[in-house]
């Protein structure tokens, strides 16, 4: 109860300074009259209504749900490979995703479906390829193999970002769009963004809820779970499609961000213990909240520009991987 | 032979080693440009000719001067270089800085801290701009993207439909002589009252 108090203050907080940051030098009068002017309670200029409530706020709505949807695939594949530092960066599931895009950039797919839709479907396919791929290749008979996977997962990474850059030789426009959207990241988020990942993260965050018994039992081993009536295949092949689901439409929006998947799981375990009815939860909800504070952030450090939030996720995440892998 | 801006130095540290002479040029400015119209001139013995084209510039400046220290109210202008978050512009001591100044705007990136600033989306809606030029190539219609762009609806110039696309983006890009041809086209869209 106190961490869900302390959660949502520290979220509230988030949110409102939020509000103040970037590149316009607004100030506090000016955001709280654009805030509340929608509602007709304060006179603002059109252009500090829009400054408020069509970039800061999807901006950081945007953030949350990137976060959240990235520590949920990250709390899903470390149960699903009972492996601590299972993440979609690691098994290539965002490169995956990444590819996706590429492709339907080449062949001018994402000019079939409007806005919202225009990327997810491509990179949810190119993730469940990857991931599934991935799974196929690490496994040995019917186990899976935590090495082998891994060593699966950093190979096809590396296969699918190589890819994406050789597709981007095939000419200049592709070459633009895709670094254009890969620079971008959430510098460029907007509602659009906000309704592309929301629909995605709803339906995978209740399936993936009703999975907690099913997970609990996997972290067992197979053999115990199958033991206990957990038709196990079926199970494994739901949580790579959400996985897939997540990372999908996180990257969609965001391009690729890492770190969040791998270390807030274990964060939330230190917080409420490895039981996913819990954990997972509290992986959504500190997923959204360190890439909401990670993104502020990253809006600030510079006046007038900003850096990227892949870039503060790698500072906070690079030194919690070595500590996991020196605790190992 | 002739060295410009991105030229490595140890390429021209071996042609000199080898008794080529290396002349190097930097413009950033428009001063800069006139001062090396005129050393390249003397350089290649077409002073006349260097001369001529310096007067024109000058003389076309002088023009635009004028009529800019008569006009009350200069419009601000956001001249993009680069169409995508960070978008860039030109700061102070830069060469589109210029333009825009003696063309009669005034420069949305002035207030910069660097010659080439990255700018959000938020700034450039708080700075508001009265007008725009799109400096770049892009393929399909860079008018439309900038007008669908999220947010940008409220921008005046995109409201007054105030935005240039110029038929050559390199004139207000590359520091080189057409200085005339980029401050009339400039000027002609910002002031057509004073053609």
């Amino acid at each position: 109860m106190r961490t869900f108090i302390l959660g949502s203050l520290l979220l509230l907080a988030l949110l409102a300074w939020g509000l103040f940051v970037g590149g316009a030098p607004l100030s506090m009068s000016e955001v709280g009259a654009a805030f509340v002017a929608p509602l007709g309670l304060a006179e603002s200029p059109a252009n500090f209504i829009t400054i408020v409530w069509d970039l800061r706020i999807p901006r950081m709505l945007a953030a949350f749900c990137v976060g959240a949807a990235l520590a949920l695939a990250g709390a899903l594949s470390q149960a699903l490979f009972r492996n601590p530092l299972a993440d979609p960066f690691i098994l290539g599931t965002s490169a995956g995703a990444s590819f996706g895009i590429t492709l339907a950039f080449l062949f001018n797919l994402t000019y079939l479906a409007p806005g919202w839709l225009a990327m997810p479907p491509f990179a949810f396919m190119g993730s469940l390829v990857v991931t599934a791929l991935v799974v196929m290749i690490g496994r040995k008979g019917s186990a899976l193999p935590v090495n082998t996977l891994l060593l699966a997962g950093v190979a096809a990474n590396y296969l699918f970002v190589s890819l994406s850059t050789a597709i981007m030789a095939f000419g200049r426009e592709i070459l633009n769009r895709t670094v254009f959207w890969s620079l971008e990241g959430l510098a460029g988020a907007n509602w659009t963004s906000v309704w592309t990942i929301l629909p995605g993260l709803i339906v995978a965050s209740i399936i993936a809820l009703s999975l907690a018994r099913p997970l609990n039992l996997l972290l067992l081993g197979e053999e115990s779970a199958l033991g206990l009536g957990l038709a196990v295949p079926s199970v494994k092949w739901l949580i790579v499609g959400l996985i897939s689901l997540l990372t999908g439409v996180a990257v969609s929006i965001s391009g690729l961000i890492g770190f969040v998947g791998l270390v807030v799981p274990h964060i939330s375990r230190m917080l409420v213990g490895a039981h996913h009815r819990r954990l997972l939860p509290m992986s959504f909800a500190c997923g959204g909240i360190l890439l909401l504070g990670a993104d502020n952030l990253a809006r600030s450090i510079l006046p007038g520009s900003e850096i990227p939030v892949s870039v503060i996720t790698a500072l906070l995440g690079v030194p919690f991987f070595i500590y996991l892998l020196r605790k190992k | 032979m002739f060295a410009v801006f991105g030229t490595p130095m140890t390429l021209i540290e071996n042609l000199r080693q080898q008794q080529v002479p290396v002349f190097g040029l930097n413009p950033k400015t428009i001063k800069d440009v006139l001062q090396d119209l005129y050393n390249l001139g003397s350089l290649l013995g077409q002073e006349e000719t260097a001369k001529q084209l310096i007067d024109q510039t000058l003389s076309a400046i002088t023009t635009m001067q004028k009529r800019g220290s008569s006009t009350p109210t200069l419009p601000k202008v956001y001249l993009e270089t680069w169409p995508q978050e960070p978008y860039y512009t030109f700061g102070p001591g830069s060469f589109g800085d210029d333009l825009i100044r003696i063309a009669g705007g005034e420069n949305l990136g002035a207030s910069a801290d660097e010659a080439y600033p990255a700018l959000s989306t938020d700034y450039i809606l708080f700075e508001n701009p009265d007008a725009i030029v799109l400096a770049y190539s892009v393929s399909g219609n860079p008018l439309e993207q900038v007008k669908s762009r999220p947010g940008w609806q409220t921008v005046s110039a995109v409201v007054q439909n105030k935005i240039l696309v110029p038929a050559d983006p390199n004139i207000y890009l590359r520091p080189g002589p057409r200085i005339p041809q980029a401050l009339d086209e400039l000027a002609r869209f910002l002031h057509p009252n004073w053609f």
